[in-house]
């Protein structure tokens, strides 16, 4: 390409034929300048923005990297807005001339893969797709060039606002503009600085097409969760062994014995696990009465001994609503962390009556084993769907956070 | 160790749940509740509550 001058300020300029150089912006006074062969033409004025953009642009003019085992010059960079909110695209060239694009948007990067009429179809679903993945609508606007700084492959009307619709699957965004696809992928600032030797500052928000790391993982996590409920269940029917419907000890207590009187002994009988859960009932036919039992299971071998009370209330009557009832003739607990031992049931009962209730003479209780008690079950349950749950929370959260940068409402997208 | 880079969370939720699997395993199979009324133990000799006093005289 023969040398030529800034139709503004006559300053040499040196566009590259090998790159398709349409628009050069002049390195001495900015002015856009339109290549068409040996022909330089005025475009328009820039003002200080250019400038600016030659120093603050995420990656300076002439850079030089290996982006994905590519090496590539950045030749053009172009300031984009649509209203207040901006953006960079800046052309990198490889070794053969063919220029590619990055997009940068709040610090976030993402690689030109596809551009031209066909890298999106229409599917029969009404959806645009890009390599099999189902693109939901994002936003739309209408951009317009702020400054530029290098050479393009094309002619900038520095006056024209082009129509854009964006389109979304992570990490894939695939832009509409002028009856063309551009279609980049996201890639990690880490691999930016990497390819280019350069430090930028953190991207700030989630990208727009940020791939969310928690819809990478949630097929795996979601099987985690369910495996680990199925050997939750699975092990706690097959380590717990099920309640026993013979109790281990059982006894009738006197109710009406003296306060002082020496508590009535039941049992012994044998507890195996190392720690047992045992279910206490008691039951007395109380009538507007109640009846309580003090227990205590005695160990034969340690003498130490584990106290509970238990008891049972039942109360009727009538008033200006009709019948009611309150309360019940049978009462149970379950009672955990018993030793391993042979125990006796030492047990002493009291009752009570009141609005001329009657007293039973004596009440029953019976001691069950309950192995692997419910709870745990539900515990467990709880505790690995809570972090499911968590992960959940936080994959929302993620993408709340990036479709507050769009218009529309968050659409599936695969 | 990039693909557990990766997936650190289901990593995470993996050990996780084992360990609450383990544990709730460890416990059926030991008969520990977790929930429950826990007696108030008396070595013998040892000072208790007074409503079962009478039970030592």
């Amino acid at each position: 390409m023969p040398t030529l001058t800034c139709p503004s300020c006559h300053s040499p300029l040196q566009p590259h034929a090998e790159f398709g150089t349409e628009t050069i912006v002049c390195g001495h006074c900015r002015a856009l300048v339109g290549i068409d062969g040996s022909q330089a033409t005025p475009l328009g004025r820039q003002d200080e923005s250019s400038a600016r953009l030659a120093s603050e642009a995420p990656l300076r003019l002439g850079a030089r990297g290996t982006l994905r085992g590519k090496p590539v010059t950045v030749t053009g960079i172009l300031e984009r807005a649509d209203g207040d909110y901006t953006w960079h695209e800046i052309a990198i060239a490889d070794a053969a001339g063919d220029v590619g694009w990055l997009w940068v948007d709040r610090g976030h990067f993402s690689l030109g893969v596809c551009e031209g009429k066909q890298c999106v179809s229409y599917g029969a679903d009404h959806h645009y797709h890009y390599q099999g993945h189902k693109l939901a609508l994002f936003n739309k606007g209408k951009a317009r060039v702020v400054a530029a700084v290098g050479e393009f492959p094309f002619k900038i009307d520095a006056a024209a606002l082009s129509e854009i619709t964006d389109y979304i699957a992570p990490p894939y965004v695939a832009s509409f503009e002028d009856a063309a696809w551009w279609v980049f992928e996201y890639v990690p600032l880490a691999d930016i600085e990497r390819a280019f030797g350069v430090s930028c500052p953190a991207p700030v928000g989630i990208g727009i097409n940020q791939p969310a790391p928690y819809q990478r993982q949630r097929r795996a996590f979601g099987l985690v969760t369910v495996a680990a409920l199925l050997a939750a269940i699975l092990i706690h029917f097959a380590a717990g062994r099920a309640p026993i419907a013979a109790p281990l000890v059982a006894g009738t207590v006197d109710l009406l014995a003296a306060k002082d009187a020496p508590p009535e002994s039941f049992g012994p009988f044998t507890l195996e696990r190392r720690w047992n859960s045992l279910e206490v009932e008691v039951h007395a036919p109380v009538v507007n009465a109640w009846a309580d039992l003090t227990l205590a299971l005695v160990s034969q071998e340690t003498g130490r001994s584990y106290w509970t009370s238990r008891g049972v209330e039942f109360y009727r009557g009538v008033d200006s609503d009709g019948p009611w009832t309150e309360g019940s003739t049978v009462s149970t607990a379950l009672v955990r962390s018993i030793p391993a031992g042979t125990y006796v049931l030492l047990a002493h009962g009291e009752a009570g009556t009141w609005n001329q209730g009657s007293a039973p003479p004596a009440a029953e209780v019976r001691i069950f084993d309950h192995p692997a008690p419910t709870s745990n079950l539900l515990l467990a349950i709880v505790a690995v769907l809570g972090v499911a749950g968590l992960y959940l929370f936080a994959a929302h959260r993620f993408e709340s956070a990036r479709w507050q940068m769009s218009d529309y409402e968050p659409k599936e997208y695969t | 160790m990039s693909l557990l880079r990766a997936h650190w969370q289901t990593a995470a939720h993996a050990v996780w749940s084992t360990l609450i699997v383990g544990l709730l395993g460890a416990a059926d199979f030991y008969g520990y509740a977790v929930f429950g009324e826990t007696p108030e133990q008396v070595a013998p000799g040892q000072q208790h509550s007074h409503i079962y006093l009478r039970f030592h005289k």
